[in-house]
């Protein structure tokens, strides 16, 4: 019973961090470094979602949605000031996406505060599963993260510019002596990572509650779930993310709660001394 | 006035030190350590406990040093035989493990710290003893300066750079890569450790907030104002930290401003300091220079530019030697 619990808790908070990770792996993949400023770009979708839900008195659907959007418009408008610029070199832009996600912290703070804020109470029904009952929050996160999962993969897999997307991740030069446009691809990827973290972002909004450092407290373990699922392939990194999710759950039975982040972290050393180079490695990666 | 001057570059000259290490980690051996605040936070708690304990000062400065090189030695184990990025990861965790473990631990003092960790001449001098702290940072850092450049043009200093400028050639001629990465980090780190082993004796309480990664940016920002040689990653990292630690005295000086403001108003100027050097002056204020005797130089340079117009490399002009 307390195991199934731990388990669900488990899966809606990995399904949160299987976003986040699924973002950084993709934006890694085609521009070639890990975007930390996704951490605090999540915490603006929660936010812009709050105040939709608050202010415009928005329901938690219709919110999510145009939430996705504007993260996804502030995503791509980020790749194109402050990131396409910069060329290629890895390291300026990881230390400009710091600066990036310090200013977004800044300007959160500065529009909604400091204090610990939390969505106005929506009641989603408890299903009840046998002999236990999974409390409606959990049944949202899970379900959304499956829907937009579920809907990503099949972009990634099923369309042309999903066909485009991984044929730029793998090789962009080869991709564009074959006509793809590697600019506009670069720009979609940009806005589907975008929006999966705006929705990770709301998401966690809503089955915890919102403060200005919300995102960068996510960071870390969806960045140990990217590397856990080879850093680089988006179906390790959802698996990544599950595992870390869960893992996380069974660990805070054992241990005080207060060091639950620190069971990403152990996986993720762990993982480094065994296997480097992740559960999936991404074969084209030496 | 003068009391406002000593304590704003005696705060300043100890972000140096914690600077120089970090310096020393990305300019020379090119390791992208995003979680330099760990080794300043083992540094500072491993002298505090100790020193609280009963321990002398300089015993406790010593193993502050030791333990974030301890910590620094196993990082490099890790990760000195992967990819570049994956230094950067584990350092940011390692950053965050240690801030839990102090928010967390009891011996730490939680989330509420540890007050009353005693500071060198306040027996002798009482109230003056600011002044000699001042003193004493300014020879460390002079110091620090004058091992660093020996270090660094020594045959050590010019291994490293062969790694960081390139790993395959440097392996070729039969450089140690994992050796000489580690032999980095730790040295890089007993400057953090010592830097923040100086800070908890400065503040005389430490709070595990005070060590967040925000820190380490302060770093970054300094040596990417200043470029990276040893001078100019020091006077990068004084003169940035002096303009953000003046703005924590806005308030004394009347102008209306609230805590909350100032420390997001820091997060600000930090981001945007960091996104407008990097597109602007990548190279830093002062960058480094090769130290190859000038003839050499300008064979080196001559031959280059031979080869490059011959070649019709694109990208010529990002080649200088």
């Amino acid at each position: 019973m307390f195991i199934l619990r731990a388990f669900l808790d488990g899966l809606s908070e990995g399904g949160i961090i299987a976003l986040a990770a699924i973002a950084i792996t993709l934006v890694f993949r085609i521009s070639r470094f890990a975007n930390v400023a996704f951490g605090d770009l999540l915490t603006i979708g929660a936010y812009l979602a709050l105040s939709m839900m608050v202010g415009w008195g928005l329901p938690f659907w219709p919110a999510i949605l145009l939430s996705a959007v504007m993260t996804g418009l502030i995503g791509v408008t980020s790749y194109l000031v402050v990131f396409k610029p910069l060329g290629l070199s890895t390291v300026t832009l990881f230390i400009s996406s710091i600066g990036l996600a310090l200013v977004f912290r800044a300007g959160i703070q500065l529009i909604w505060g400091n204090d610990i804020l939390s969505f106005p109470a929506i009641s989603f029904r408890s299903v009840e599963l046998g002999p236990i009952t999974i409390p409606g929050g959990d049944v949202v996160v899970i379900v959304t993260c499956a829907i937009v999962v579920a809907a990503f993969f099949l972009l990634l897999y099923q369309t042309r510019i999903g066909r485009e997307i991984r044929a730029t991740a793998n090789d962009p030069d080869l991709a564009r002596t074959t006509g793809i446009n590697v600019g506009q691809v670069t720009i979609v990827v940009w806005l589907c990572a975008a929006m999966l973290v705006g929705i990770a972002g709301v998401l966690l909004g809503a089955s915890t509650a919102l403060q200005p450092e919300m995102g960068w407290n996510l960071l870390l373990p969806a960045f140990a779930a990217a590397i856990l699922g080879g850093l680089g392939n988006t179906t390790g990194a959802a698996i990544g993310g599950l595992t870390i999710g869960i893992a996380m759950q069974f660990a805070v039975m054992f241990a005080p709660a207060g060091y639950k982040p620190g069971v990403a972290f152990a996986i993720m050393i762990l993982m480094l001394l065994i296997r480097p180079a992740g559960l999936l490695p991404s074969k084209d990666r030496q | 006035m003068t009391s406002y001057f000593i304590s704003l570059f005696s705060i300043s000259l100890i972000y140096v030190l914690f600077g120089l290490g970090l310096n020393l980690h990305w300019g020379y051996a090119g390791l992208l350590n995003f979680g330099h605040v760990a080794f300043f936070a083992i540094g500072a708690y491993t002298s505090a406990l100790l020193s609280l304990n009963g321990a002398p000062i300089a015993v406790g400065l010593f193993a502050g040093a030791c333990m974030a090189a301890f910590a620094a030695y196993l990082v490099g184990f890790l990760t000195t035989r992967l990819k570049e990025d994956y230094l950067a990861i584990v350092m940011l965790t390692l950053a965050e493990i240690v801030r839990l473990v102090a928010v967390n631990s009891s011996w730490t003092g939680g989330p509420s710290g540890l007050p009353n960790i005693p500071a060198p001449f306040v027996d002798a001098l009482g109230r003056t003893s600011r002044g000699m702290f001042l003193l004493m940072l300014v020879i460390a850092v002079v110091i620090a300066l004058l091992l660093l450049s020996r270090l660094t043009r020594s045959e050590f200093g010019l291994a490293l750079r062969a790694i960081r400028d390139d790993e395959v050639c440097a392996t070729a001629v039969g450089k140690n890569i994992r050796s000489f990465k580690t032999k980095a980090l730790v040295i890089g780190a007993i400057l953090a450790g010592v830097a923040g082993a100086f800070y908890g004796m400065y503040v005389s309480y430490i709070v595990p907030d005070q060590f967040v990664p925000l820190v380490t940016f302060y770093a970054w920002v300094g040596i990417i104002l200043g470029g990276r040689s040893h001078l100019g990653a020091a006077l990068g990292t004084l003169v940035f930290m002096a303009l953000l630690e003046s703005t924590r005295f806005l308030s004394d000086m009347g102008v209306p401003i609230t805590d909350a403001q100032v420390a997001n108003g820091r997060l600000l100027i930090v981001g945007l300091v960091l996104i407008v050097l990097l597109r602007v002056r990548p190279q830093g204020l002062f960058p480094y220079k090769p130290t190859l005797p000038k003839q050499v130089r300008a064979e080196v340079q001559r031959t280059m530019s031979e080869r490059i117009a011959a070649s019709n490399h694109p990208y010529h002009e990002k080649i200088d030697a």
